[in-house]
């Protein structure tokens, strides 16, 4: 018997073949696929990563520590789930929002059925198109109609087709805190998006949804059945920038307390862009730089574990993020003189724009055995020089006057 | 005994994965494994020489590829108990490759290849088993006479419709698209959708 033969053999003996969905993808409408999966390209969450551990045969699929991406659009953005609505029926009106009941613009309503989307999720699983199921959804006429829908769907993955992958659900804003606790049974990760930055910036976007009751309530209760009944990639939350005219320094105020009073995993955030037919058509879009800055602004505080007083000192007297690193802004103004790598502690390291979590570990393990005498060796050890330069001296030496960042 | 005494001989070797990734590493020289030897993981992460640093950047390279790979291959299922697809990758990473989608779909066979060589893999509850064969086509040929591997109707035509839906062309950028996703990798993954789309995008960039 050959080896092959050998592995065809244990492939007929096992027994753990689990229903495997049948579709016949002729009949199926590429139509309302187009148009639920667009539904949500403005959900930034892509995170497949999961400390969830699986274990036994019986089973289709396993999850991954680290997350892994199986495609990129050209926009460069990471397509790993297979992320659509359910539905595209909302009685909300949201106004920066083409579901929105008020879209001119608004085209034919799709839905699928629980059944569809388990098998069509499988099914891209299966060919290793995707990592798991991203669900979001329109309300429909009642959100706990529609979440009882999203929670059947994730049931017959898990259950009847055993299915182990990643799954993230959308909790729809209002949700009975039963569905929150029904929907957290099957997932790795929920999420329920603030949208806005305060309650009266929310209002200015959408009078249907109640920002204290619909959404906060609601975050609440996902952190508090957390806590009691874990979640294993926990649970995040999106806001649109600039949508209602708020500037950098209240959305950095709202990820603060997010963090801090909803034990949140991660924070999104996505330049507000018009949507032709929605209220909000003839407002100007905003730069992608603006997100890009407030992602920044989220590193350091919860990556490089900088205070939000020292984060503050980025902003300009308006509010906003100038155009450039933050993190070289407040190193700026926090160093009064040139750090020596040789010397100065992990913290004051991972001040030095240039240096992050990884190179500062580096430095310090590196320079127990050997000082550091050269620019080049701070470069092998990970360092972006062309930024830290500034900001350190070596043997001595430094690249620049103190002046020369104060004036 | 907790701590070393002076003159005690301490064995260093790098983790068990690591050596495996510089082992797989087609560019890797007898000197890097001689190195590899006299090095620990520490030394590797916090190294000043060239020598060292470089063999750092050939483990690193040989996980991307095996990353790329988890993430950029396609499968079509061959009745009910074959999963097959294109790859071809520049290192040994078949196997590191293979095993790791047999735990995924436990019970399945799960072949990998290309014209040249092909490998197989599948996990029961007696293991990982697994074998390098020649053509992939050779290999399904010879899997065919012992299982029944009917072609069932693969997705790519579900999957371009969808992978569509995700672009946004206000956001898009070519430069963070080409850095996520290399030319190279998506051509030794065989991926097809993407490299149709982004072509087609380009066209339209240019016209
Ligand atoms: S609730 Fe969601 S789907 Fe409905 S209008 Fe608002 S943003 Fe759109």
């Amino acid at each position: 018997m050959t080896n092959l033969d050998k592995i065809a053999h244990l492939a007929e003996k096992s027994e753990y073949d689990v229903s495997t969905p049948r579709k016949n993808w002729d009949e199926f409408d590429l139509n309302k696929l187009e148009a639920l999966g667009a539904g949500t390209k403005h959900d930034v969450c892509a995170s497949t990563a999961t400390p969830r551990v699986v274990k036994g045969l019986q089973r289709i699929g396993n999850t991954s520590r680290g997350g892994i991406c199986h495609s990129f659009t050209p926009d460069g953005r990471c397509v790993s789930l297979f992320k659509t609505l359910f539905t595209n029926d909302c009685a909300h009106d949201c106004k920066y929002c083409p579901n929105s009941d008020d879209c001119s613009t608004k085209g034919k309503t799709y839905s699928y059925t629980p059944k569809e989307l388990a098998d069509i999720t499988l099914s891209l699983y299966q060919g290793n198109y995707v990592e798991g199921l991203f669900l979001s959804s329109g309300t429909g006429k009642d959100e706990d109609i529609i979440m009882e829908k999203l929670i059947e769907t994730a049931r017959i993955l898990r259950e009847d087709y055993k299915y182990e992958g990643y799954i993230h659900l959308k909790i729809l804003p209002g949700t009975d805190k039963d569905y929150i606790k029904r929907s957290m049974e099957h997932a790795d990760r929920v999420s329920l998006n603030i949208e806005s930055c305060s309650k009266n910036r929310f209002h200015e976007v959408s009078s249907t949804k109640h920002y204290d009751y619909d959404i906060l309530r609601r975050q609440r209760y996902i952190r508090d059945l957390m806590e009691k009944n874990g979640l294993p990639a926990s649970h995040t939350t999106q806001t649109i920038v600039g949508g209602a005219g708020e500037n950098d320094k209240e959305i950095f105020e709202s990820m603060i307390r997010e963090y801090r009073k909803m034990d949140l995993k991660r924070m999104y955030y996505s330049s507000f862009k018009p949507v032709e037919g929605t209220a909000l058509d003839d407002k100007e879009e905003v730069p992608n730089s603006r997100e890009h800055r407030l992602y920044q602004t989220d590193w350091l505080f919860r990556v490089y574990d900088l205070k939000p007083n020292e984060i503050t000192l980025a902003f300009d007297e308006k509010g906003f993020l100038p155009d450039g690193d933050p993190k070289i802004e407040i190193a700026k103004r926090v160093f009064d003189e040139p750090v020596d790598p040789n010397e100065a502690s992990y913290e004051r390291l991972l001040r030095v724009p240039g240096i992050g979590p990884k190179s500062a570990s580096r430095i310090i393990k590196s320079r127990e055995k050997e000082e550091i005498n050269k620019w080049s060796e701070l470069s092998k050890l990970g360092v972006v020089l062309k930024r830290a330069r500034t900001f350190l001296k070596v043997n001595g030496w430094t690249h620049s006057t103190l002046d020369r960042w104060s004036s | 005994m907790d701590s070393l005494y002076i003159g005690q001989v301490v064995e260093l070797s790098l983790s068990k994965r690591k050596l495996e990734l510089l082992k797989a590493n087609e560019n890797t020289e007898r000197g890097d494994l001689r190195l590899a030897e006299k090095i620990d993981d520490d030394a590797l992460q916090t190294a000043r020489k060239d020598k060292i640093i470089r063999i750092r950047e050939l483990i690193r390279e040989t996980g991307r590829e095996i990353h790329k790979m988890k993430g950029f291959v396609r499968f079509k299922l061959l009745g009910e108990k074959v999963k097959c697809g294109y790859m071809k990758p520049e290192h040994e990473v078949g196997f590191m490759v293979l095993d790791w989608f047999a735990k995924r779909f436990p019970g399945k066979v799960i072949v990998l290849g290309n014209k040249e060589q092909s490998w197989v893999s599948i996990y029961t509850e007696e293991g990982v088993s697994h074998e390098k064969s020649g053509s992939l086509e050779s290999t399904l040929d010879e899997l065919g006479e012992e299982l029944d591997m009917e072609k069932k109707k693969d997705l790519t035509e579900v999957w371009e419709r969808y992978y569509e839906s995700q672009y946004s062309e206000r956001r898009k950028n070519e430069e963070l698209f080409k850095k996520n996703m290399p030319e190279k990798y998506m051509k030794r993954a065989g991926n097809k959708a993407e490299r149709k789309f982004e072509l087609q995008k380009l066209d339209k960039f240019k016209s």
